[in-house]
């Protein structure tokens, strides 16, 4: 027998009725993208305390339990180290000099601080996915763009396509799973070589590209049966204090971040 | 023998998502059974079809085949998918029954033969090319090519019209006598053609295990 296959959870919701899970969905999405912008933009050190401790209010509101926290494979945490290892042997400053050998420490302090940033900005995508049921992102995002029908930006063709997106990566999920099944049953021998490795990777590719296609036609000729994509619902919006204490956090944090 | 003693599952074990998917699943399948497995959904059909074709370690109870661990490396098992697109590897139809084994052009003749195609006319064809039902025959031949002991058909009948589904009944109806075959489906139509005992799930649990005429034509409980 061989292992179970990992489980990798990720954007899904944890049902809770914390204020974060009462919360609008847009004004989740307009913290999540206010910061993340933000720090993108300043990545300093300061920033991204701002933005972490935000992050942490956030988490201890929203009260979902620490066994959500996705657990990623063992080779994602080797492949960082490696990224490490490599920005460490780039060098720059600051440098030590001892015993006639001079390190760098410029790389690896910006691979540091790069990396932290990424997981700030994966966290509050986590912490979304946990409060925010996928439905609910529609109408929110239908709201959040609509001043950019004044541009005669196609809002709804952009709602559409967001929205189904991300109703697909369920089914996305379940198509690779199937297809690693069905490369381990046809081809169980572990590739050796760099080339069988390549070559295993192109047949996975091939097929969930293949897949992903026919995927995409079904689900065109699905929308188009039943009429075009429409315009995107427009369901009423009702804040609450906790969405107006979050925006209020979010500037005071964006301004924050600015000024340091 | 095929073995599932005190056989559960349980999905995302230790995290809010964790689901029970199996309970308690004792089974015994002699070499050559031919079983269908029917069920409602959620009723753990699939999760016994993956644990059954080793893709899945049950996280309660033991699997094992001729007293020895049940595995894939040694061609034990073999799983046909219900799309089989998904199944299907390479461009062209002789390519795909041959990948993964070392056989040559008489084999995989014969792997078409047994799934009821004419290698003369499918063996350079595109997969591309090929019908729905056609697609899932070449992928039952890629399978079959492996000489697996145990085989288990994922819904093999869904979605499929009328001409290619008889096909494909007749196929499952000839497979090696020695091949222990489970086929996991909701369509009871062609059951008695395609197995000799029914398994019934619900909630985790086998509830019913007979005889196909027995099992499927008994009234179910309100």
């Amino acid at each position: 027998m061989t292992a179970a296959t990992t489980e990798l959870h990720f954007l899904r919701h944890v049902p809770g009725n914390s204020p974060v899970h009462r919360m609008w969905a847009g004004t989740k999405l307009l913290v999540v993208g206010g910061i993340g912008i933000a720090i993108v933009a300043q990545p300093s050190w300061a920033a991204q305390a701002v933005a972490a401790a935000v992050l942490a209010a956030g988490l201890l509101v929203c009260r979902v339990p620490l066994t959500a926290v996705p657990r990623p494979p063992k080779w994602f945490f080797y492949a960082i180290a490696f990224a490490g290892f490599l920005a460490m042997m780039a060098g720059g400053k600051p440098e030590i000099h001892t015993s006639g050998i001079s390190l760098g420490f410029g790389g690896l302090i910006d691979w540091i601080r790069f990396t932290t940033l990424t997981i700030l900005v994966l966290g509050f995508a986590v912490v979304l996915g946990w409060t925010t049921h996928l439905a609910d992102l529609g109408p929110a995002l239908t709201r959040l763009f609509a001043p950019l029908r004044l541009l005669r930006f196609p809002v709804d063709e952009i709602v559409a396509a967001v929205t189904l997106c991300v109703r697909c990566l369920p089914l996305l999920v379940d198509e690779l799973r199937t297809l690693y099944a069905v490369r381990r049953l046809r081809h169980p021998e572990v590739p050796t070589t760099l080339r069988e490795e390549a070559v295993n990777l192109h047949d996975l590719l091939v097929g969930a590209l293949v897949s992903a296609l026919r995927r995409a036609r079904e689900m065109a000729d699905a929308i188009d049966g039943r009429g075009g994509v429409g315009p995107a619902p427009r369901l009423p919006v009702r804040l609450r204090l906790p969405d107006y204490v979050a925006l209020l956090v979010t500037v005071a944090a964006i301004a924050l971040i600015v000024v340091l | 023998m095929l073995v599932l003693d005190s056989v559960g599952h349980v999905y995302s074990a230790g995290t809010p998502w964790a689901h029970r998917a199996l309970q308690g699943v004792d089974l015994r399948l002699e070499d050559g059974a031919r079983v269908i497995v029917v069920g409602p959904n959620g009723s753990g059909k699939s999760t016994l079809a993956w644990i059954l074709a080793g893709l899945l370690t049950p996280s309660e109870g033991k699997v094992t085949l001729d007293d020895g661990p049940l595995s894939i490396e040694e061609s034990h098992t073999a799983m046909a998918f219900q799309h089989a697109r998904l199944q299907l590897l390479k461009p062209s139809v002789a390519e795909d029954v041959r990948f993964g084994l070392d056989i040559d052009d008489a084999a995989v003749d014969s792997a078409l033969t047994d799934v009821g195609l004419d290698p003369a006319r499918f063996r350079a064809r595109r997969i591309d090319e090929l019908s729905g039902g056609e697609q899932r025959r070449v992928a039952l031949a890629g399978v079959l090519a492996r000489r697996p002991r145990v085989l288990v058909l994922d819904e093999p009948l869904a979605g499929l019209d009328a001409p290619s589904r008889e096909a494909l009944v007749q196929v499952l109806g000839r497979l090696p006598s020695g091949l222990t075959t489970i086929v996991v489906t909701h369509d009871t139509e062609d059951a008695e053609r395609i197995a000799d005992r029914a398994l019934v799930l619900g909630d985790g649990h086998i509830t019913a295990d007979g005889s196909v005429v027995d099992v499927l034509t008994t009234p179910v409980a309100p």
